[in-house]
């Protein structure tokens, strides 16, 4: 050989080797204890000499959820079922070691035999982690076996809870302090998301006089955003207040943030016009609603009168609501007196309401 | 009683003052409302415009001061439907000039013959209000009524300075929820009824003589009346919920108004159209209405009144508006007698609204009693036992409620007593022959003073009275006064129709034929001038009449004689003025035409000179012409002597009777030019 092509081989080996050892210390440092092995396991791994080829059967893990709450996550296995086996084989069982792997991270620990399950804490989120299992016997000889590894067990951590974007009901009149719309039926419009899942499960929770009333409505599949009307329909009678309180979940069972709104539902044979409450008291911060039939819809402006025709107040509102509020004060800002108002709406002659002021 | 005026009125606008300070905040939506909305068909009507007029039942409500000038016990009532089946109704009574037989001076201070009282409830009612809960449920209907009971007081006080009357109203009111339901914000225990107390204070003011009023014509000042009124001087409040106090707001309300006399302002020499309106007037009022901050109030209202009968039917069609109901307010009266003492009275008021629906509304108001107007006044002031003062003061009264049948004798009385300054202008009420009169004796006054403009003046206003009277079919005129009426066109210088006027008396005088002489001879009718004055000079003779005006007739004789160049004549005409008159002159009797007044003999010893000059005779000429600064040198005429007697004593030494001659000529222009 010449002196060049052994120079050659000689920094191939080395560079071969180092990149080798290399690898093995970027594996090295990719692998990572998940919990200190028992000190008898230690022993039993001290004792074995070299590596072992796989002969045994591989285990199976039980099965893993999509999405595992939390940045924990713990598998499980039978170990009944392959102490059973090796005892057919005439083989003790002397434990188990399982592994998650993720973006390139070994994490791996041994667990001891009667043990059914092990507990990865700190997994990341939104990654897809492969769990696998495999287990060590011994013969009555002391010959120590490998088993395969399992097939893989996948799972995602999900610590992000699901968001309630919106809730809108559909034909909502919202005043200063009450809120109504048209029912029994109701719909209720929904967008939601869970940033590192899936919405599973929309809930609806009706709270009235009466009691709580749950609905809950699957998303089949789970999304990862989801914007759905829904009908529901009331429980509470007409013109009682109840509660409705939404939220959703997602697939690893957690619970967004809940949106609440109180309200109650007029029938569809809707008065022409109605004040309410009334009297109302001002000073209480009540304000006058004077509702109108939807066919009135468009109308903007109503003006508020006392009994001998001078003018109170001007009302005005957007084309969209089918209301208009008072709050008690005259076009100066001032509270007016106790007394009795008219409501009446400009360019409907008969559609007025009086109104009392009782503070 | 002047001191007695200043005083108690003192603290009254004292008090008023004061308490005007303390503005509310603004009213729309206030409490009290109902107590400012106005009542009776006149002041609905009218735009509610009623605060300077305020002189009916209505005024417990309107303006206390008012209620005194009402002219019976009346009785009156209201009901309306306001917006949306609100009721709004109001009952009121006033009794003006309770006692005239009191002697008790602090109880005729309150209830006499210058008081009067008042009460008024007025009420507000909505129903049909439908109680909700806060999510629309309807639990029931319930009502609100508010209510306002009044007791109302008021006086006058007059003097020669005008008609001052105040008044004060005390108000109990209430207010209740009825009919409510409990509910989750309403309780059933709750105190839903409410009372509180409030008292208005208020002043009328009519001027008469008043400084700064003075200068417009007593005619058209006395339909004036100015009112100010302030609401809820002690101010009520609703307390209902014990939470929170709302006080009724002070409202300070001002205003005036005017009654026109429809035929004052229609020119005398369309006598027919101003008969034909007789008393008709047309009431004109303008309130305003003030709050502490902005959006004030401003009412205008008309009010016309057509009597038919002196029995007291009569029409009253109304129109007013204003800014706070934006709208027009019409309206319709009559008054109808049913008994010798009793009146009706209807009135309709419709008002418009842009918002609301149309309204229409009908009162009832009973008039029962003695009238306390004119009338009354002057059944009083023919009373035994009462001052000068007293007298006086009711004859102002009547002149208040001009016109009237007793303004003219009123007038006729306070010349007697009161000062000429205010007589002057009591005359400019009365008008007519008694206007006349004293404006014809108002010029000769000015003439004998020299103010020969004023006293043209004067007469051509007098002139303006006469000629109406002259003109009426029956010419009611007797003698004396057709020669005062004559007299003021001569003053005038209207000659002309002086003589016209004067050929009318039936029993010629001394004074008709002297006036006519001097008329005649402005006219340079000499012949007529002549016969006149020897006419005059002869009924002296008959008549033994003394006075200036003989002498003035022959002065006007010789002077006409002269100008007519019978100078002989006019030497024996002068001659007798001289020698028999000069003792008995008049000195300050005025002369015509209208000329500086002087020393009517001293013209004459001028004029019997320059008269011999005329016949030639220059020496006894100039010696006549000299005595007449010899005899009388302070005289105007003896003083003009003076300053050419030297002329005179060259001529005479010169026996220049051509240039004497022309002289004479001259002095002649000049007396007759002047």
């Amino acid at each position: 050989m010449n002196v060049k092509w052994t120079m050659k081989s000689i920094l191939i080996c080395f560079l071969s080797a180092a990149f080798i050892v290399s690898a093995d210390i970027r594996a090295e440092k990719n692998r990572k204890q998940a919990w200190e092995a028992t000190s008898e396991i230690r022993m039993i791994l001290e004792n074995m000499l070299g590596d072992l080829d796989p002969t045994l059967p591989p285990p199976k893990l039980l099965k893993e959820p999509d999405f595992t709450w939390g940045l924990d996550n713990t598998v499980y296995w039978n170990s009944d079922s392959v102490e059973a086996m090796l005892l057919e084989l005439g083989m003790n069982l002397l434990f188990f070691e399982v592994q998650a792997r993720f973006n390139g991270t070994e994490l791996w620990g041994f667990v001891d035999p009667h043990v059914d399950s092990a507990t990865f804490v700190n997994l990341p989120e939104k990654t897809t982690v492969e769990y696998y299992l495999r287990y060590f016997a011994q013969d009555a000889e002391g010959v120590f076996y490998l088993s395969y590894w399992s097939d893989p067990e996948t799972s995602i951590q999900d610590i992000s809870p699901p968001m309630v974007w919106s809730v809108d009901i559909l034909d909502l009149q919202e005043s200063s302090n009450i809120n109504w719309t048209i029912g029994p039926t109701i719909s209720i419009h929904v967008i939601a998301s869970d940033p590192n899942g899936q919405v599973m499960e929309l809930g609806i929770r009706e709270q009235n006089a009466a009691g709580d009333y749950y609905l809950y409505h699957a998303f089949e599949p789970p999304e990862d955003s989801v914007s759905i009307s829904i009908p529901y329909t009331m429980r509470s009678n007409e013109k009682e207040l109840s509660t409705l309180t939404i939220w959703v979940i997602d697939v690893a069972g957690q619970q967004s943030g809940e949106f609440s709104i109180t309200l109650f539902w007029w029938p569809d044979e809707e008065e022409e016009i109605i004040c309410f409450p009334n009297p109302f008291n001002p000073d209480k911060n009540e304000v006058s609603v004077i509702k109108f039939n939807s066919a009135f819809v468009n109308i903007t402006e109503a003006r508020i009168f006392d009994p001998f025709g001078n003018l109170i107040q001007v009302l005005n509102k957007e084309p969209s609501n089918g209301f208009f509020e008072w709050d008690g004060r005259n076009r100066y800002g001032d509270l007016v007196s106790n007394g009795g108002y008219i409501c009446l709406i400009t360019g409907q002659p008969r559609l007025y309401c009086k109104i009392a002021v009782l503070r | 009683m002047k001191n007695r005026i200043p005083r108690c009125i003192f603290w009254w606008i004292t008090l008023f003052c004061l308490s005007a300070s303390l503005w509310s905040q603004d009213g729309a939506g206030q409490a009290g409302a109902f107590l400012r909305y106005g009542i009776g068909g006149r002041a609905l009507g009218m735009g509610r415009a009623f605060v300077g007029v305020a002189d009916d039942a209505s005024g417990v409500y309107w303006n206390p001061a008012g209620i005194v000038g009402t002219k019976r016990f009346e009785l009156a009532s209201m009901y309306t439907n306001l917006y949306f089946d609100s009721e709004y109704a109001y009952f009121g009574l006033v009794i003006p000039r309770i006692s005239d037989e009191v002697k008790d001076k602090v109880a005729r201070y309150f209830i006499g013959p210058s008081s009067a009282i008042g009460f008024g409830w007025v009420g507000l009612s909505m129903a049909d209000l439908q109680q909700t809960t806060h999510t629309g449920v309807v639990l029931g209907d319930f009502g609100i009524s508010e209510n306002a009971f009044l007791a109302a007081w008021s006086r006058e006080e007059i003097g020669t300075w005008g008609i001052l009357r105040y008044g004060v109203n005390f108000k109990f009111v209430t207010q209740n929820f009825s009919g409510l339901q409990s509910s989750a914000t309403y309780h059933s225990n709750q105190v839903n009824r409410d009372w509180s107390g409030g008292m208005d204070v208020g002043f009328t003011f009519r001027p008469i003589n008043a400084p700064l009023f003075n200068i417009i014509s007593i005619r058209y000042l006395i339909p004036f009346q100015f009112g100010f009124v302030l609401q809820n001087l002690i101010q009520p409040t609703w307390n209902l919920m014990d939470a929170h106090v709302d006080r009724f707001p002070r409202v300070f309300r001002w205003g005036v108004s005017y009654r026109m006399i429809i035929k004052d302002f229609i020119p005398s020499s369309w006598g027919a159209i101003r008969n034909f309106f007789g008393r008709s007037s047309i009431l004109t009022a303008y309130d305003q209405e003030i709050y502490q901050r902005n959006d004030h109030g401003h009412y205008v209202g008309f009010e016309g009144y057509f009597p038919f009968s002196q029995s007291g039917l009569a029409l009253f069609p109304r129109v007013g508006l204003n800014n706070r109901t934006e709208g027009t307010s019409l309206g319709l009266g009559f008054t109808l007698p049913f008994t010798k003492e009793a009146l009706i009275r209807i009135d309709y008021a419709y008002n418009d609204h842009p918002y609301l629906p149309d309204d229409n509304r009908l009162f009832l108001t009973i008039q029962m009693g003695e009238e306390k107007g004119s009338g009354y006044f002057k059944r009083m002031s023919e009373r035994e036992g009462i001052s000068s003062h007293e007298v006086r003061n009711y004859l102002l009264r009547i002149l208040t409620e001009y016109p009237n049948d007793y303004v003219s004798d009123a007038v006729e009385q306070l010349a007697l007593l009161d000062d000429s300054s205010h007589v002057r202008r009591y005359y400019e009420l009365s008008g007519g022959l008694g206007r006349a009169t004293w404006l014809f004796n108002e010029a000769k006054d000015f003439l004998k003073q020299g103010e020969t403009g004023k006293a043209k003046s004067r007469a051509e206003k007098a002139i303006e009275e006469y000629k109406p009277i002259f003109l009426e079919p029956e010419n009611p005129l007797n003698d004396g006064e057709l020669l005062d009426y004559g007299e003021s066109l001569i003053i005038a210088n209207r000659m002309e129709e002086a003589i016209m006027i004067l050929r009318e008396v039936e029993e010629p005088s001394l004074r008709s034929y002297y006036l006519l002489g001097v008329s005649m001879k402005a006219m340079k009718d000499w012949d007529g001038a002549i016969e006149m004055f020897q006419n005059g000079i002869k009924r002296y003779e008959m008549e033994q009449d003394l006075n200036s005006m003989v002498c003035l007739s022959f002065l006007g004789l010789g002077e006409t004689l002269l100008l007519k160049g019978e100078y002989r004549s006019a030497i024996t005409t002068l001659d007798i003025l001289l020698k028999n008159y000069s003792k008995r002159l008049d000195l300050n009797y005025p002369r015509y035409p209208i000329l500086e007044d002087g020393f009517v003999v001293d013209e004459a010893q001028f004029l019997i000179g320059l008269c011999r000059i005329m016949l030639r005779e220059f020496s006894d000429g100039v010696e006549a012409v000299m005595k007449t600064e010899r005899y009388y040198p302070k005289l105007e005429y003896g003083q003009f002597v003076t300053e050419r007697s030297n002329e005179l004593m060259e001529i005479l030494i010169t026996a220049n009777w051509n240039r004497l001659d022309l002289l004479a000529k001259q002095y002649l222009q000049r007396y007759f030019s002047e």
